[in-house]
């Protein structure tokens, strides 16, 4: 086999990595003409809608407090998660001409496109930062722990990432496969509702999601200390599952997708 | 002391499978889940050994298809080997073709960066060549506008440019001067002669013989992924000469089926078939231009009926070479009710080119046509030397000091037929 640096792919490819993201969000909003305003505006138009429907049609908004804050932030962690996973899953598909032709760590392409979204997804933040100042919900020192909550769903959303992009080459089924499923785990999750909403039965199916837990765990940390978080209502040892489910995804979603690299540029 | 070598290859060998329902379904992959999957393989290198001293220039040629890139590929470390084991030494330029990753989309500067990264440099060093790498592709006044709007021209320069600024100790290069006006191409030459200069390592495939002649140290010759041998630069040119000129009549014998035979039901004479072959008889395809050849037609006649035979050579452009038959040269044939005929041609002076014959059977005049086939054998002339034409002509060169008037001078000609 051919020597190659092995151990931190990514400090040595860092510079690529960063090329490649930025390259990935420059052409994102290529040829509109809001340009980076549809990141913002993304977000805030499916907010508006959702915010329509539910807090006028369905009241649930009657029941939660700071509503538009909390359906704002569940959107744009949501957002994120699916923006980064759907873009992740084609992204070694469409780069095929750069795998058949040069050499570098394949993992390179999902990072790079993952740090994209985090972008898209730090402009989303900040609107939200402006609407918790601009609302009077203001900032406490609890905040500080929605950082690693970000860190959870970044891990979360790159696992899954690996997991499909490498997957994909593959199964091309996997776009369908999974556009449904995100539908299925939107409305399985607690976004657009709070988890106190749920069936007193069901509560603890629901909070073994990881999306649940970082949504709700977010809201708690930022808008309402009194959430409900998943780790109120699941019994003792499944409580954890939420947490160690990113990390477990992530390492066998690294581990299948090393496993397949070797080979894309064949099977592209 | 011997050096470690910069590539070491031993025993490299490739498989690809082909699948043949290629299943990128789950549907298909369930359905067939208790079948094995259904692919042929493909070996496209067979047991490779090499060993490239640092500093070589080390071309590769061999014909489509023989593995060239393949090979570029496991070295560059894209492709994995199916067999034995490859090792290079120091950095390796990680590309094989230029201007990879370019985005159309994108400005000329975004590009540079973004392929900069790609070839693995890192920003600052992109940042520090940036001007250098603008002008020596000459585009200072396009650096803001979107790759989109360039010719291919520039693409290729932008792409080379960038593409020499990668500091590797090895270096991959696969058919790139195949685009570009002949003053980029002299630069390219220029940025080869230096990297030699520099003694780096530098594989290079080309179909260009000029070029591998030019800068190779030694040459490998590939011929369906299996490995000729390493040569001496001429040698390999002429080892790949020969291996097209055997390619070529492999091609053409198959093309025809062995041997042109036909059939024609009436009673009248009729051409069997027609064949060119060489001293030792057998049909041949490719003839070198001088050597001596002999068109054979076999006929049939079994009513006996007198007639003529004609033979005419073309080359594939329609050009109409040389044609002659039994009226013009007063030829008997008797009337038999088969037989052979030979057109004996000692010294064929037909120069490289493809070609091919027409035969016909006639009566007692051109007009009345007995058997004709149009596309009778098609055969190729190969030379060895650089003449050019149609023909070969025989010729000697005299050159003469002071002034001998062989030939009256033109110019001091008086204008006889000056019009006024």
């Amino acid at each position: 086999m051919i020597a190659r640096v092995r151990g931190l792919p990514l400090l040595r490819y860092r510079d690529l990595v960063r090329e490649l993201a930025i390259t990935d969000f420059k052409l994102k909003y290529q040829g509109s003409a809001l340009g980076y305003l549809w990141s913002f505006a993304r977000p805030l138009l499916l907010f508006a809608v959702l915010y329509f429907v539910f807090n006028r049609f369905f009241r649930i908004g009657a029941s939660v407090p700071h509503y538009a804050l909390f359906l704002l932030l569940g959107i744009v962690l949501w957002s994120f998660f699916t923006d980064s996973t759907l873009v992740a899953m084609t992204s070694i598909v469409e780069r095929r001409d750069l795998i058949r032709k040069v050499y570098f760590p394949r993992i390179v392409i999902v990072i790079a496109g993952s740090l994209s979204a985090l972008i898209t997804l730090g402009l989303n933040l900040i609107v939200i930062f402006a609407f918790i100042v601009a609302t009077g919900v203001g900032f406490s020192s609890r905040a500080l722990l929605f950082v690693p909550l970000i860190l959870e769903l970044y891990v979360l959303s790159l696992g899954c990432s690996l997991l499909l992009a490498a997957l994909f080459v593959k199964f091309r089924d996997f776009r369908y496969i999974w556009e449904v499923g995100l539908q299925l785990l939107f409305y399985a999750s607690p976004v657009i509702y709070p988890l106190s909403l749920v069936p007193r039965s069901l509560t603890w199916l629901f909070a073994l999601s990881p999306i649940a837990q970082i949504v709700e765990d977010a809201r708690k940390v930022l808008i309402v200390p009194d959430t409900l978080s998943t780790a109120d209502v699941d019994p003792w040892p499944l409580l954890a599952l939420p947490y160690l489910v990113p990390v477990v995804l992530l390492i066998a979603g690294y581990l299948y997708f090393e496993s397949a690299a070797a080979r894309f540029a064949e099977d592209l | 002391m011997a050096r470690e070598p910069a590539i070491f290859a031993e025993r490299l060998g490739k498989v690809f499978r082909v699948p043949l329902d290629r299943r990128s379904s789950l549907k298909q992959h369930a359905v067939n889940l208790f079948r094995s999957g259904r692919y042929t393989t493909f070996e496209a290198l067979k047991d490779i050994n090499l060993s490239i001293q640092p500093g070589e220039f080390f071309g590769v040629i061999g014909q489509n298809g023989s593995g060239k890139s393949t090979l570029l590929k496991i070295l560059a470390g894209i492709y994995t080997p199916s067999r034995g084991r490859v090792h290079v030494n120091g950095r390796l330029s990680p590309f094989i073709e230029l201007g990879v990753g370019f985005n159309p989309e994108l400005t000329a500067r975004d590009n540079v960066y973004l392929n900069g990264a790609i070839l693995g440099l890192t920003r600052n060093e992109v940042v520090a060549q940036f001007d250098d790498i603008i002008a020596f592709a000459e585009l200072e006044q396009f650096v803001e506008q979107k790759l989109k709007n360039f010719s291919s021209g520039m693409l290729v320069r932008l792409a080379f440019s960038v593409a020499i600024r990668a500091h590797a100790d090895v270096l991959l290069i696969d058919e790139v001067l195949a685009v570009g006006d002949a003053n980029f191409q002299q630069k390219c030459y220029d940025v080869f002669r230096r990297l030699k200069a520099e003694q780096r390592t530098i594989v290079f495939v080309s179909h260009d013989l000029a070029s591998i002649k030019e800068f190779s140290d030694r040459v490998l010759v590939l011929d369906r992924g299996l490995q000729l041998g390493i040569f001496s630069p001429a040698n390999a040119i002429a080892r790949y000469s020969e291996l097209n000129e055997q390619r070529a009549n492999e091609r053409l014998t198959r093309e025809a089926g062995g041997a042109g035979l036909r059939r024609t039901a009436s009673g009248r004479p009729s051409i069997r078939s027609v064949n060119m072959v060489a001293a030792d008889g057998g049909p041949v395809h490719v003839i070198q231009r001088g050597e001596s050849t002999c068109i054979v037609m076999a006929i049939d006649n079994r009513q006996r009926v007198p007639f003529n035979a004609g033979v005419a050579v073309y080359r594939n452009d329609g050009l109409y070479c040389f044609g002659t038959n039994t009226f013009v040269e007063s030829v008997g044939i008797p009337t038999e009710p088969e037989l052979e005929i030979k057109v004996e041609i000692p010294h064929l002076p037909l120069q490289r080119g493809t070609y091919y014959l027409v035969a016909g059977l006639y009566g007692d005049s051109p007009r009345t046509v007995f058997d004709l086939d149009e596309h009778a054998f098609d055969f190729h002339v190969a030379q060895r030397d650089d003449y050019e034409g149609v023909l070969f002509i025989d010729h000697r060169w005299h050159v003469d000091a002071g002034v001998k008037k062989t030939v009256p001078d033109r110019k001091r000609k008086p204008a006889s037929g000056a019009k006024a």
